[in-house]
């Protein structure tokens, strides 16, 4: 393994945090202020649980000082996130990309199987070029999401606002614990930080925290009234951004869908990838 | 091979030889004399000297030498005590004298030495000095590079009087033998970037360079890239100004082009005359190539997803407008971009290459067929025609892309028509990957976006004002990855 390639903080927390905003635009079922306040608890406990691990990579060590075990345990961690944001980006394609959806299952098949193939093509090409696309397509993406959720807000209604959901704060809680699982990727990717581990991890959460809040709350607002009929409530309130009379603008939403939908299993398979030819490389010595 | 041989000390030998070798070639010209009792030869390439130098420089100083004892002694005398022209070199096997003999130099031979002396006195035609047809400029120079090398050094020379400025002459081509000059500022341009560029070079294995198209891909990174991590340029003025922030430039005898190293994405976008203008007007040309190039290659593939796939995207007034206009279309509209596009393609090339009396036809046809007869007859809607157009005219504000943007255009369009904004949008994943992993020598092709350098913004997303930007001190070995 290249142990000399090295990425930025910002390029880091760009790459996780893809994942982490494609895994919101997928959030199913009702949510509330509780629901954002949950999320913000589950990174906080995913923070706290990531810093015995994160000792392994001082003085500049990176993910080559790691055990077989917690290699393969990382590798199973990782597989089981690639199939939840495969599984994730099934579930949503139907409503997001509705030409397919008349397809039935094969267009649904042809939309996974065109952003695997994407994905292969992108893991090729290695942890320096994903990272700094993952910097390109996240600054851009981010730019689009706050268009769309601020012409959102403009259709919102504070009437609209709900405290607390029908499930308890803990089920709220396992649920962001469940959708934020990208711990895996996280612990391969910052052993490839040039800098310092522990400060762009808390930026990442922080920043991840921050993000989480301000989606949830625009969906709470937008689609508070319709939250019993509404199976995605993010990319419902996405759908319902219209900034101009006599026009939509969900058709960015549907653009930064897939391109975070690629990007997200990318990121997951070149941790994948990297994992293996560490447990590969330490088989055959 | 023969000309590896060395030369002969018996100058009758060595004239069979180079006769041998050159199979008597007509352009090859052997003029015998006696010098200081000495028997000579004076040899030329027909319409590579100036016969008007050869008289002056050669001529009458070489038959008024007095008398001397050996050869060597009459190429002492040559050497120490006869100025005969500012580039005098020697030759002393086959190979070298007929390098020296096909690039315009006089070659003496004498009987009893195994040298050559050969004196630069060229006189072969060129062209002159004229405006870059390919890179317009209002503002700055109208000179550009001519085929010329030296002619090439000295336009340099000319702007960068720094003693800094190094050209380096060597010679690639077995068989052409082309000059090539290494330009580079000493105290600018990273040492190791430096030794890898020569290293490229020495380990091509051409036989001849009559294109940068031959050179470029040795310095580039393996591997299939959409985008060019090597520029082109035709503009001295430009060339100056990338040697500056330490790059490496290429010339190539024969060619009115340098090829820079190592290039970025961002600079595709950028003209001389940014720096001619004022800051805020240069910022607003900058962004318009920026949108304009996103507009080339995504506006007609975006136009098809959009009226295929996601009508309910159009306000109603606009999508009454295009289901009137396609009703009667006979085409699906992905059917029509690609014809459209393609008739462009080819009224492009055809105008590129055909003669220049011919060129007017091809305006009057292009317009008439296109333009006239071909949404009137309901071939191809006019809003499709006026997407393509638009789409065009975009590509052209930036020229330096149009190869890939013509691509992509296409890649798009069918992403588009089969996809829609998804298969859109999925592509532009995939291209950006593939310009996020262009690189040469350590260099990322999308500096400073990514890897982000605000002091490298400071003059890509914006043009900051020259009395902030002189003090910059700004070097592309900024950019370089250590990994």
């Amino acid at each position: 393994m290249n142990s000399n390639v090295k990425i930025s903080p910002p390029q880091l927390i760009a790459m996780l945090l893809i994942g982490d905003v494609f895994a919101l635009f997928c959030l199913r079922d009702g949510i509330s202020a509780m629901t954002a306040l949950a999320f913000a608890a589950a990174a906080a406990l995913e923070f706290l649980v990531t810093l015995p691990f994160l000792t392994m990579y001082r003085g500049g060590r990176s993910i080559e000082a790691a055990g077989k075990i917690y290699l393969s345990v990382l590798l199973i961690f990782i597989i089981i996130r690639i199939f939840a944001v495969l599984s994730m980006l099934w579930s949503t394609g139907e409503i997001i990309f509705a030409p397919f959806a008349a397809s039935g299952i094969w267009g649904r098949i042809l939309v996974t199987a065109v952003i695997a193939a994407a994905c292969v093509y992108i893991v090729s090409k290695g942890i320096k070029a994903l990272s700094r696309a993952c910097v390109i397509s996240a600054a851009i993406g981010a730019l689009c999401v706050a268009v769309v959720m601020i012409s959102a807000l403009l259709q919102s209604d504070f009437d609209n606002f709900r405290l607390a959901s029908s499930e308890g704060f803990f089920s709220e809680l396992l649920r962001g614990l469940s959708l934020g699982s990208g711990l895996g990727s996280l612990l391969v990717f910052a052993g490839f930080s040039n800098g310092k581990v522990m400060s762009s991890v808390i930026w990442y959460f922080i920043s991840n925290i921050v993000i989480t809040v301000c989606i949830i709350l625009t969906g709470v607002l937008v689609c508070g009234g319709i939250m019993n009929i509404t199976d995605f409530p993010i990319a419902a309130a996405a759908q319902l951004s219209q900034p101009i009379a006599v026009q939509r603008i969900d058709s960015l939403f549907l653009s930064v869908f897939a391109v975070f939908a690629v990007f997200a299993v990318a990121v997951q398979g070149s941790a994948a990838k990297l994992v293996v030819k560490q447990l590969f490389s330490k088989r055959s010595s | 091979m023969a000309e590896n041989k060395m030369l002969h000390s018996n100058m009758e030998e060595n004239i069979a030889i180079i006769k041998d070798i050159s199979e008597n070639s007509s352009d090859i010209l052997i003029n015998r004399f006696t010098t200081g009792n000495i028997k000579c030869a004076l040899l030329f390439c027909e319409g590579m000297t100036s016969n008007l130098n050869a008289c002056e420089m050669l001529f009458a100083p070489l038959m008024e030498i007095p008398e001397k004892d050996s050869p060597k002694q009459l190429f002492d005398h040559i050497r120490d005590n006869l100025l005969l022209s500012s580039d005098q070199t020697k030759a002393e096997d086959l190979n070298t004298l007929f390098r020296l003999l096909h690039s315009g130099f006089g070659v003496l031979l004498a009987d009893g030495i195994n040298i050559a002396l050969a004196f630069g006195i060229q006189g072969y035609s060129s062209r002159s000095v004229q405006e870059p047809s390919g890179e317009g400029n209002i503002m700055g120079s109208h000179e550009g590079f001519v085929e010329t090398v030296r002619t090439n050094m000295s336009l340099l020379r000319r702007r960068l009087k720094s003693p800094k400025l190094v050209m380096k002459l060597s010679v690639l081509g077995s068989e052409s033998k082309t000059d090539i000059c290494l330009c580079y500022m000493k105290d600018r341009v990273p040492r190791e970037l430096l030794r890898r560029i020569e290293k490229s070079l020495n380990e091509t294995n051409l036989e001849a360079i009559l294109s940068t198209g031959y050179i470029r891909p040795f310095l580039e990174k393996k591997g299939f890239e959409l985008f060019s991590s090597t520029g082109i340029t035709e503009r001295p003025d430009v060339l100056c100004s990338k040697l500056i922030e330490g790059r490496a430039a290429i010339m190539i005898d024969g060619l009115p082009y340098a090829i820079i190293v190592p290039r970025l994405f961002c600079e595709s976008f950028h003209t001389l005359d940014d720096y001619a203008y004022k800051p805020y007007y240069a910022v607003f040309i900058r962004w318009l190539k920026y949108a304009s190039f996103v507009l080339a290659i995504l506006l007609p593939a975006v136009y098809t997803a959009i009226v295929m796939y996601h009508p309910e995207l159009i306000n109603s007034t606009l999508l009454m407008l295009l289901v009137e206009e396609e009703k009667n279309a006979p085409l699906s509209i992905l059917t029509e971009a690609f014809l459209v596009l393609i008739m462009y393609e080819v009224i492009r090339e055809a105008g590129v290459r055909l003669p220049k009396p011919v060129g007017g036809a091809v305006s009057i046809i292009s317009g008439l067929i296109i333009g006239d007869a071909a949404v009137k007859s309901g071939l191809v809607s006019t809003p499709l025609l006026t997407m393509t157009a638009l789409s065009v005219l975009g590509g052209l504000a930036i020229p330096d892309l149009n190869p890939q943007i013509t691509v992509l255009r296409f890649a798009f369009l069918a992403a588009g028509g089969i996809l829609g904004l998804f298969g859109v949008s999925v592509l532009a994943c995939a291209v950006l990957i593939n310009i996020c992993s262009t690189e040469t020598y350590g260099f990322p092709f999308t500096a400073p976006i990514s890897p982000f350098s605000a002091r490298g913004m400071t003059d890509t997303a914006i043009r900051q004002g020259m009395r902030k930007l002189q003090n910059r001190g700004f070097t592309v070995e900024e950019y370089e990855q250590h990994n």
